[in-house]
């Protein structure tokens, strides 16, 4: 009985070292990457493709061509502040702004999600 | 003597000393040990009391914004964390762990998640201080232990939820089918209301009063015994996307069920001639003008508002697919199909395209196996299928004889909160005892819990079953108040058509399975709520007689329904009369006392257009622009109201509310501008539209 106790005491307080919450284990897309992903295909993938791949139905009338997003080391040379102000200002003449229609939050999302496409460039 | 009498008694002494020491000695170590229980108990309540599990976190976090460059000094706060939200009568400790969850990030908290920002930007929509933590989350607000808190306790009715199951508490406030950031929930129910769910069980949001399967009233003149008979052993077997689950049924069973149905004499019909068509050709361009496949699919590409047709020809009976084709409503009058004002010939030609183009290859294995099917089953009744119809519930769905619709399922309203005690496993018992685990092999395997389970198999994606899941678990009600739930949104596809006579026709064209009258009705198709102040009244009246492609890049077209003249004055009268926006200049407000653009604010627009804008990105003109993802505005001036494309351009996400044309910011004079060099582009006079008046 008292071992048992006693036991249950030990197993209790070695519980309670090991339970403090594990370092995150999360894999997979972000929050902020899904609700990205979600916004990206409203508003970007006409031009730039479902799969970032620069390909989507619009793009052959564009001039320049929409960016190919789906490219590690592309994504990896810009900084979420400059991809935020390209969103969020337009670029050259083909892209248009969107600092008027999303919110600074939902940028940085889109941004979020953009950065996952990007890194699936490395997938085949 | 007395050395042996002593002997004896030293003999003796210690023997009986040894068993009271012995016995003394246990004695004391059971006290011992009592006493050293009860201390180490005490010693852990108190270190209990003393070092909660959010000690060390509380802590490491204040470590961590100790040497935060960006801390600016910041403490880390100390002792139990609340949320108090009064009006959701809710108290939520989690902050006391998820110390970072509503601050900043913390650099190095590294993958430390439980010290990390919420993800995503979900907090700036639903702030902690008016939504908490478990009104979207879940588990036990109040707790202050981890397991406890995550409400992993048997009887708990609210067990944390995860990833996309947090999905699950938007219905609390958003409505399912158009909840924002809610994928798999508008996904879940509209599966759920596609696959008729309520046809058995009373389901929230699908409260409508609508049959979703067809009229088996006639159905010995629609097809034949043995298609019927397939059709029951495995409905996805015979059309892909099938809606109809598996039943899981017998020969026997499904031959009685066809003895009953073959047995329901069909109402009668006014008597038509056949019809000679001029073939397949023919019907193959109208079949193709007429747009069906904006509904319907054709090898899986088209739409997935009606059935897939591609093996149509070796199931239907000429005869019933030329009545249908006169008269889908008068068939089956909950059918969304419109009635397309075709010609006796025109009906001939597609029924002749149909029969012809539409073969199913693999008829003859199936007719061969129903029919031995049938042969053998000689003794399968009429009256055992109406036992096994009413067993099985086919009136929930279809409309056969005289069968009342019943809701033989358990009801979903509070699916989400089910007690797990109250769930039978039966011979499931390997499954984890969870709602989820529970619900999600239900789905999979209805009928392997127990034996006389009647629920059908349904044969969902994963995809699919997950998001039906996320909307099972969001049947609950906490009754929350008006002020926190999201207004206006409320069972968006359930359209309400107009009174009088225009609503006659709005309800037999179904019109609204397509389009939205104010925000009710379908999504595949604009909203036409303020059509009137949006497009020109001759444009409306051609575009409804003969319908245009606006939009180069869609497969889902405006129907072709060969109009009346009549018919088009109705609805151009209605659109025009009674569906205006507020504040929309008209042309004279707009250009002046002339009321049309000045040429030289024209040119100035074009400049604007091409030059400043990125509109050429997405729009065709004739000036050189070939964007194609929106209208194509090569004609806009004859199409739109220069009121209203002004009125769009200086707000495009509120002018149309789901509209992705992003706000450019353009000044009034601009859009002025911009408006004056639109209006400028017209149809060329060949084509110059003609008003069909009533």
């Amino acid at each position: 009985m008292i071992r048992a106790l006693l036991l249950t005491v030990a197993l209790a307080s070695a519980a309670c070292r090991a339970a403090p919450p594990s370092p995150g284990q999360r894999s997979g897309p972000t929050v902020a990457g899904l609700e990205g992903a979600a916004l990206y295909a409203r508003y970007c993938t006409s031009c730039h493709g479902a799969q970032g791949g620069g390909d989507g139905v619009n793009a052959p009338n564009l001039d320049p061509r929409p960016r190919l997003h789906r490219d590690p080391a592309w994504s990896r040379s810009r900084s979420d502040s400059a991809l935020a102000a390209a969103i969020r200002d337009g670029r050259g003449r083909a892209m248009p702004r969107f600092g008027r229609t999303l919110k600074p939050h939902e940028i940085a999302d889109l941004v979020a999600g953009l950065r996952e496409i990007a890194e699936k460039g490395n997938r085949p | 003597m007395a050395s042996a009498e002593e002997t004896t008694r030293t003999d003796s002494a210690p023997a009986h000393d040894d068993r009271e020491r012995r016995a003394l000695g246990w004695m004391d170590r059971l006290l011992a040990l009592s006493s050293l229980g009860l201390c180490a108990l005490f010693a852990y309540t108190v270190l209990a009391e003393v070092s909660p599990e959010w000690g060390p976190l509380q802590r490491e976090y204040g470590r961590l914004l100790a040497v935060d460059p960006s801390g600016k000094g910041a403490r880390a706060p100390r002792g139990i964390q609340q949320i108090h939200v009064q009006p959701l009568e809710l108290v939520d400790r989690c902050t006391s762990c998820h110390l970072g969850a509503d601050k900043p990030r913390v650099a190095s908290t590294g993958t430390r998640a439980v010290l990390a920002p919420h993800p995503g930007s979900m907090l700036e929509l639903h702030p902690p201080e008016r939504f908490g933590c478990s009104s979207c989350h879940d588990g036990q607000g109040r707790a202050t232990s981890r397991e406890k808190a995550h409400g992993r306790e048997a009887n708990w009715a609210e067990p944390l939820l995860l990833g996309r199951f947090v999905q699950a508490s938007c219905a609390q406030c958003h409505a399912r089918a158009s909840a924002p950031r809610a994928p798999d929930l508008r996904v879940g129910i509209a599966t759920m209301r596609r696959r008729n769910c309520a046809g058995c069980h009373v389901v929230p949001d699908l409260d409508e009063d609508r049959r979703f399967g067809p009229d088996l009233g006639r159905i010995a003149e629609k097809t034949s015994r043995d298609w019927v008979f397939a059709w029951l052993k495995r409905p996805a077997a015979q059309l892909a996307g099938a809606r109809m689950p598996d039943f899981g049924l017998s020969d026997r069973e499904a031959a009685s069920l066809v003895a009953f149905l073959f047995s329901v004499p069909p109402p009668p019909r006014p008597p038509a001639a056949p019809v000679a068509g001029k073939g397949a050709e023919a019907g193959r361009a109208l079949f193709s003008e007429s747009r069906c496949i904006t509904c319907h699919a054709v090898q899986g590409k088209g739409g997935t508002l009606a059935p897939e047709l591609a093996r149509v020809g070796s199931k239907l009976a000429r005869p019933w697919l030329e009545g249908w084709l006169r008269d889908p409503k008068a068939h089956d009058p909950a059918t969304i199909m419109p009635r397309f004002r075709l010609s006796e010939e025109q009906i001939g030609s597609i029924a002749d395209y149909l029969g012809e183009e539409f073969e199913d290859e693999d008829a003859e294995r199936w007719q061969r196996a129903a029919a031995s099917a049938l042969a053998r089953d000689r003794e399968a009744s009429a009256g055992d299928g109406r036992k096994l119809a009413l067993h099985y519930n086919c009136a929930g769905c279809h409309s056969i004889a005289d069968l009342r619709p019943a809701k033989i399922g358990p009801e979903h309203t509070e699916l989400g909160l089910k007690p797990v005690a109250r769930i039978d496993f039966g011979a499931k018992a390997s499954l984890p005892r969870t709602r989820l685990a529970y619900l999600r092999e239900k789905l999979r395997d209805p009928r392997g819990f127990s034996k006389g389970l009647r629920m059908p198999r349904f044969d969902l994606s994963e995809e699919a079953r997950e998001s039906v899941l996320v909307t099972l678990l969001s049947f609950k009600d906490r009754r929350y108040p008006a002020s926190v739930r999201a207004a206006g949104e409320r069972r968006p596809w359930h359209g309400r058509p107009p009174p009088g006579p225009v609503g006659e026709l709005v309800r037999e064209l179904s019109c609204l399975e397509c389009h939205a009258l104010d925000g009710r009705g379908g999504t595949l198709a604009p909203d036409l709520s303020l059509e009137g102040s949006q497009v020109e009244r001759p444009w409306l009246a051609r575009y409804l007689a003969q319908p245009t492609t606006l939009r180069p890049s869609l497969t889902e077209r405006m129907l072709q329904l060969r109009l009346r003249a009549d018919e088009v004055g109705l609805l151009v009268e209605y659109l025009v009369a009674a569906r205006r926006a507020d504040g929309v200049k008209s042309a004279r407000e707009l250009f002046g006392a002339a009321g049309a653009p000045d040429p030289e604010s024209a040119l100035h627009g074009r400049r604007i257009f091409h030059e400043r804008l990125s509109c050429p990105s997405c729009h065709a003109t004739p000036h050189g622009a070939r964007g194609y993802l929106g209208p194509d505005l090569s004609a806009v001036g004859s199409r739109l109201q220069p009121g209203w494309i002004y009125h769009q351009l200086l707000d495009p996400v509120r002018a149309r509310p789901g509209s992705i044309e992003p706000r450019l910011g353009v000044s009034p004079a601009d859009a002025r501008a911009l408006a004056a060099y639109l209006a400028t582009l017209r149809a060329p006079p060949a084509s110059a539209p003609t008003e069909t008046s009533p």
